[in-house]
């Protein structure tokens, strides 16, 4: 099949003592084999939930998957045995996370770790593990690998343990590659060489990457399409280029503005007024935008725009920008 | 949403039914405590006494020959029956006293033993914690040197040697235990206040000019608060279970303070002879009480904890 | 590693010297020579009696400097109490009971033995016991397992150890009858006399340590690390018993090093109710006989002891933690 991941209407709602958040709230998205999904959104809106979700890692006692269908390489993850997800995380698809520093376990060398994922899933004996895990530790650009295989994760630096993340998460060739702002914690200086290696294993492996991040730099670079998330909510959504070129959604618009480049010398910066809301506090029956944005109407505040087809691809969630044309 | 941490901390609380249970607990024995120390004063041909407390105006009874079990109508004294002025819910001891009174005398000590040696200690913890951890250099040198050496030695002997030499009492006793338990509190105060010391609103108020006294009280203190409150409901227990200890040791109380460890202490003699209500009552209260202490203190320390403050 | 022991052996040595100092002071300042003469000889002694119990004590001596010549005419400025306490404790050479009227040092030899035929049982037999169960409340995290066990763990840490030790002698001892109430036998049959002790020992610690040991687990469980794990596809048992449980171990290190060298101290209640002749029931006797001699030696060796054991701690990390570097 064309489509590695498929999600459709995707609810995740965490059960707290403050209330119900409902950090992901009808999500819809699909990424074509070998193909890149750029996730974007300020900090809140709920990306890493989806992400999170998708290998059903969500944090159990408070959260949970209540609605939806996730399709990955035409098996329903959500009505698959625990067990059977086992099987799945690591070897269908697999997730790299943000935080370097603190993703990788401190008293295991970085080789075991590496082994660890090679012979959960496959039958392999330790020398043979051993080899595939130098082999992608290679790949993934690290000098001296056989060395510093028996090194342990303090020993290397931030862009170094996520190069382990990422041989880590590609040895067993999975499907699907999850990245939740791989580089968000890494220098500006690290961050181009992981981007550009997390290509070139994409070119080797054929994986399709799910990359979530808040820097639209980071898409350009990657993606081949992308997804605008607001609120637990999919504002806008196509290819990259069409999305760059012709974006819609004010909520979209708005972070291309804040973009520093675009400010010329001396003028203010712009930033999208008001704050994003926490996820207890999210509105049904409205355009959750709506308070921030500059072209809200009345509609905004008492019906929710449906995502509508602006052609190409493109689907918009405004009714302002993108009133209700062709629906799927 | 900034709540403030005692808003949350007792919304947390409140769901907690154990934590709520315990806390009534606490309030039924500090009651029982209370009534302990109000005096009700009497007058008789001797003039106008001051010794008595609503505790025992309202609980005392007869004193009877000797041991008798709950609820009997006779007691046992060289073999031979007699008959009881009263009713004993709990019995009565060697003395023909009431069990339920001597125990309920023993609230109060419980009370007081648990919390004013932390008082003490938290004193001692706070002022050279917070100048350890605030001042370091040969200020933070000379503090960790002493609560070194204090440590080493075992805090048994150190207590025995201080009883030794003050009489036996129960101010000596939460001197005492005071002096030899506000090392463990001190150390986590110096650790906290090092952190919050190159915090970023530390280091503003200073760059604002603050001075050292105002940065210490205004900003460290609050901050390192929280661990001195959970250190004093989690201590709370283990210093009442050491009172008993400590009379079975023979360093506990004078005689005459009502006491839960001597009335354990006096089941050694009292269980081969098949009595064991004087036991059972001041075992039962003890643990009653601790028990409830130990819930309610966990529950706070959860909701006080930093980590668990998401908003 | 020998030089970084060298070195906090060293720097232990100005801590030592403290305590050595801080107990003179206690025990020496506060309680007069003719008192303590008083107690040792009995029922009224002449004061003669007393002047020769306090001389051949040596407790006529000045407190901290002699500058009175002695009888050969010369002026040995050390020959004072505190002097000759310190040389007795540094030099190892222990003093003479002032009750038992036996060397200190070969009372102590005496009484190790017993003191470890109860404590180490008991510490191993806790771990034993303690760790596997808390492992096994982490994989039931959340549950109502998981929460009946910590209430149950709470309510165990309520009781009072007093009471562990006297209804369980009670129950176990005297009514049903299936230990020895009293007493010790040296050899192998010291087991019979141990078991009781060392059961209570356990069940009497059981609550704070399961309950301990679990929040270090579950500390561990909110981990990054543990998140990763997940997404590889690492099983729940495969997560506790090899990723969780060996970073687990830096804190349960902690605390369990720290204590060893404290076995050999044994535990005083336990010594006092079963009749075990061991160094608790040493230093019960001589708080109750005010037998100095023997409370300052077994202080100065309990703070050794201490000492000993957090350098233990330290060095214990660097088996278990890679990130600890010795300087």
């Amino acid at each position: 099949m064309e489509e590695v991941l498929r999600i459709e209407d995707l609810r995740t709602y965490f059960y707290t003592d403050e209330g119900i958040a409902r950090a992901v709230d009808g999500v819809s998205l699909s990424i074509r084999k070998k193909g890149t999904l750029g996730l974007v959104g300020e900090s809140g809106c709920g990306k890493s939930i989806t992400a999170l979700s998708v290998l059903r890692l969500v944090p159990s006692p408070p959260g949970r998957i209540v609605a939806g269908k996730i399709i990955l390489a035409e098996r329903e993850i959500l009505s698959v045995s625990e067990n059977g997800m086992r099987e799945m995380r690591g070897r269908l698809a697999s997730m790299v996370f943000q935080e370097p520093m603190t993703s990788l376990n401190p008293v295991f060398t970085v080789g075991t770790q590496v082994e660890e994922a090679v012979r959960i899933h496959t039958d392999t004996d330790r020398t043979e593990a051993r080899k595939i895990a130098l082999e992608y530790l290679t790949k993934v650009g690290i000098p001296a690998a056989r060395e510093r295989m028996a090194e342990y994760p303090h020993q290397l630096s931030g862009g170094m343990k996520q190069r382990v993340m990422i041989a880590m998460a590609l040895c067993l060739k999975p499907a699907l590659l999850i990245a939740d702002e791989p580089t968000t914690a890494l220098d500006v200086t690290i961050q181009a060489g992981i981007l550009r290696l997390m290509k070139d294993m994409q070119e080797e492996t054929e994986a399709a990457i799910l990359l979530i991040t808040h820097d639209l730099g980071v898409i350009a670079e990657m993606a081949d399409e992308v997804a605008v998330m607001y609120a637990g909510k999919i504002v806008e959504k196509g290819q990259c280029t069409t999305i760059f070129a012709e974006f819609l959604h004010p909520y979209t618009e708005g972070l291309f503005k804040s973009l520093p480049g675009r400010a010329h010398k001396g003028e203010k910066l712009y930033t999208i007024p008001g704050n994003v809301p926490s996820a207890l506090q999210f509105l049904p029956d409205c355009c959750r935008f709506n308070p921030r944005c500059p072209l809200a109407i009345e509609r905004c505040r008492i019906e929710e725009p449906p995502l509508v087809h602006v052609g190409g691809g493109h689907w918009c969630a405004c009714w302002v920008r993108a009133p209700e044309r062709g629906l799927e | 949403m900034a709540e403030s941490h005692l808003k949350i901390a007792i919304r947390r609380i409140k769901k907690d039914s154990l934590a709520i249970a315990g806390f009534c607990v606490i309030c039924a024995f500090a009651f029982i405590a209370l009534l302990d120390v109000v005096p009700v004063p009497y007058r008789d041909a001797g003039g106008l006494h001051f010794n008595r407390t609503a505790l025992d105006y309202l609980a005392r009874k007869p004193v009877e020959l000797s041991y008798s079990p709950p609820l009997a109508r006779t007691g046992v004294l060289n073999r031979k029956e007699f008959a009881l002025h009263s009713l004993h819910l709990l019995g009565t001891n060697i003395l023909g006293e009431d069990v339920l009174y001597d125990a309920l005398k023993g609230v109060r000590t419980a009370f007081i033993i648990g919390i004013v040696p932390l008082v003490i200690a938290a004193f001692f913890a706070i002022v050279l914690g917070l100048l350890a951890g605030y001042y370091g250099g040969w200020v933070d040198d000379v503090i960790q040197y002493i609560y070194q050496v204090l440590s080493s030695i075992p805090g048994i002997l150190l207590l025995i040697a201080m009883l030794t030499v003050m009489e036996r009492g129960i101010w000596q006793l939460c001197i005492a235990l005071g002096v030899t338990s506000w090392v463990g509190l001190c150390r986590l105060i110096r650790g906290e206040t090092l952190k919050v010391r190159s915090m970023e609103y530390v280091e503003a108020a200073r760059a604002l000019g603050a001075s050292d006294a105002r940065l210490l009280f205004r900003q460290i203190l609050p901050n390192v608060m929280y661990l001195v409150v959970i250190e004093m409901t989690l201590d709370f227990s283990g210093l009442v279970m050491s009172e008993a200890v400590l009379t079975y040791i023979g360093v506990g109380v004078e005689p005459g303070t009502g006491s839960w460890g001597r009335m354990i202490l006096s089941a050694d003699r009292e269980l081969p002879n098949g009595i064991w209500w004087n036991l059972t009552g001041a075992s039962v209260l003890l643990f009653l009480l601790v028990l409830a202490f130990n819930l309610f203190a966990d529950a706070l320390r959860d909701a006080l904890d930093p980590r668990l403050r998401k908003g | 590693m020998v030089y970084y022991i060298v070195r906090r052996v060293l720097l232990a040595v100005p801590t030592v010297l403290g305590v050595c100092i801080v107990t003179f002071l206690l025990f020496n300042v506060f309680a007069s020579p003719e008192a303590i003469a008083r107690r040792q000889l009995g029922k009224n002694p002449t004061t003669a009696q007393v002047q020769a119990w306090v001389h051949a004590h040596g407790m006529d001596k000045p407190m901290f400097f002699n500058l009175k010549p002695a009888s050969d005419s010369r002026v040995h400025v050390l020959d004072s109490r505190f002097w000759s306490q310190m040389r007795e404790l540094l030099l190892f050479q222990f003093p003479e009971s002032d009750y038992l009227h036996e060397n200190v040092g070969s009372l102590i030899k005496a009484r190790i033995v017993p003191s470890l035929t109860i404590t180490v049982p008991a510490f191993l037999l806790s771990i034993i016991v303690t760790l596997p169960l808390a492992l096994f409340v982490a994989y039931y995290r959340g549950t109502y397992l998981d929460r009946t066990a910590l209430f149950v763990c709470v309510i165990l840490m309520s009781i009072v150890i007093l009471n562990y030790i006297i209804v369980g002698q009670y129950l176990l001892a005297v009514v049903f009858k299936y230990f020895p109430i009293y007493g010790y036998e040296f050899g192998l049959n010291a087991w019979k006399f141990v078991f009781l002790p060392v059961i209570l020992a356990v069940a009497a610690g059981l609550g704070g340590g399961l309950r301990f040991y679990r929040t270090v687990m579950l500390n561990e469980v909110r981990a990054d690390y543990v998140r990763t794990a997940m997404a590889k596809g690492v099983s729940e048992s495969g997560i506790l018993f090899k990723h969780v449980l060996k970073n687990a171990m830096i804190p349960i290190l902690t605390t369990t090093v720290l204590s060893i060298p404290f076995l050999i101290t044994g535990s005083l209640l336990l010594e006092m109710y079963f009749g075990i002749p061991g160094m608790g029931n040493l230093l019960l006797n001589a708080v109750n006989n005010s037998d100095y001699p023997i409370i300052r030696t077994l202080t100065y060796v309990y703070s050794l002891l201490y000492i000993a054991g957090s350098i233990l701690t330290d060095i214990s990390y660097t088996l278990v933690d890679p990130r600890v570097i010795l300087e």
